[in-house]
C-alpha cells in the first residue's frame, strides 16, 4: 500500500470519527416540526435575616434588684436605653421550610452574675400575619440555649407571609457587667 | 488527497473542541437545592455597673 493511500484511508477513519463525536444524522425537507421544551425548577430552601443586630442597649442594674431587659416591652429594674434593631428572619426560597433556633452562649456565659437567664421569643411580624403555619418551641419567652431548637415547623415561603421577629428577654443581676455579646444561628430545612 | 487530510484535521478539531466544551444544550436546569442553611444574627448590651455611693461624703457633711 502505498503512503497516499494510507494517508487517506487515515483521513477518511478520523473524519468518520470525528463526525461520530459531533453528532451527525440523516436530514431532509421538514414540512412541519415540532419541539419540546423540558424545565425543571427545582426547590431552593433559603432564609435570611433581614436585620441581624438586635441591640438590648446601655444601663446599669438597679443595686440589690434583678433586671428585666426586654426588646418588645418596657424594662425592669434598669436604668438605661431601650432596645433598637431587631432580628427578622425571612423565607427567601421557594419552598416551605422548617427551622431551629440556637445560640453561641447560654445565658451564664452570655450575661453572668447571679443566676440570669436568657430567653427569646418567635412570631410571625405584625404585618405578615400567618407566616409560621405549625409553632414549635419559643411561642411564648423561652430559655435559649447552645442545642438546636425547633422554632417554627411551617415557615411560609409566599411574599407577605414568610417572615418571623425574633424578640429576647434577659433577665440580669445587679452583679453582672460588662459588653455582652451572643450570635443567634438559624437552621432551615426544606419541607417536602 | 490534501482536501481529505485538511477535512479530517478540522472535524477532529471540532470534535475534540466540543468535547472539552461539553456543549449539550442542558434541559434541566441546576437549582441550588439547600436543605439546611444556617446563618446568624447578633444579640447584645452593654450593662454598666452600679455607681458606688460614697458614704463618707454625707458623713463629713455633718460633722
Amino acid at each position: 500500500m502505498k503512503p497516499i493511500e494510507t494517508i487517506s484511508y487515515i483521513s477518511i477513519a478520523v473524519i468518520v470519527i470525528s463526525l461520530f463525536f459531533i453528532g451527525t444524522e440523516l436530514t431532509g425537507f421538514a414540512l412541519t416540526d415540532t419541539g419540546d421544551v423540558n424545565v425543571t425548577i427545582e426547590t431552593s430552601a433559603s432564609i435570611v435575616f433581614e436585620t441581624s443586630v438586635l441591640d438590648l442597649g446601655n444601663g446599669t442594674v438597679t443595686p440589690g434588684l434583678t433586671a428585666t431587659v426586654d426588646s418588645e416591652s418596657g424594662n425592669v429594674n434598669w436604668d438605661g436605653t431601650q432596645a433598637t434593631g431587631e432580628l427578622i428572619l425571612d423565607n427567601n426560597g421557594n419552598v416551605n421550610v422548617s427551622f431551629t433556633l440556637m445560640s453561641d452562649k447560654n445565658a451564664d456565659t452570655f450575661i453572668g452574675g447571679l443566676t440570669p437567664s436568657f430567653k427569646i421569643k418567635v412570631s410571625d411580624n405584625v404585618t405578615e400575619t400567618g407566616s409560621c403555619g405549625v409553632t414549635a418551641n419559643f411561642t411564648a419567652y423561652q430559655e435559649i440555649t447552645t442545642s438546636e431548637q425547633i422554632a417554627c415547623s411551617n415557615l411560609g415561603k409566599d411574599d407577605g407571609q414568610d417572615t418571623v421577629v425574633i424578640d429576647a428577654q434577659l433577665t440580669i443581676n445587679d452583679n453582672a457587667a460588662g459588653s455582652k455579646t451572643a450570635q443567634i444561628t438559624a437552621t432551615a430545612t426544606a419541607l417536602p | 488527497m490534501m482536501i481529505l487530510v485538511a477535512i479530517a484535521l478540522i472535524l477532529a478539531i471540532t470534535a475534540i473542541g466540543l468535547n472539552a466544551m461539553d456543549s449539550e444544550v442542558p434541559t434541566v436546569g441546576q437549582g441550588d437545592a439547600i436543605t439546611g442553611a444556617a446563618i446568624g444574627g447578633e444579640i447584645g448590651l452593654n450593662i454598666q455597673p452600679a455607681p458606688v455611693e460614697d458614704k463618707l461624703v454625707g458623713e463629713e457633711a455633718s460633722q
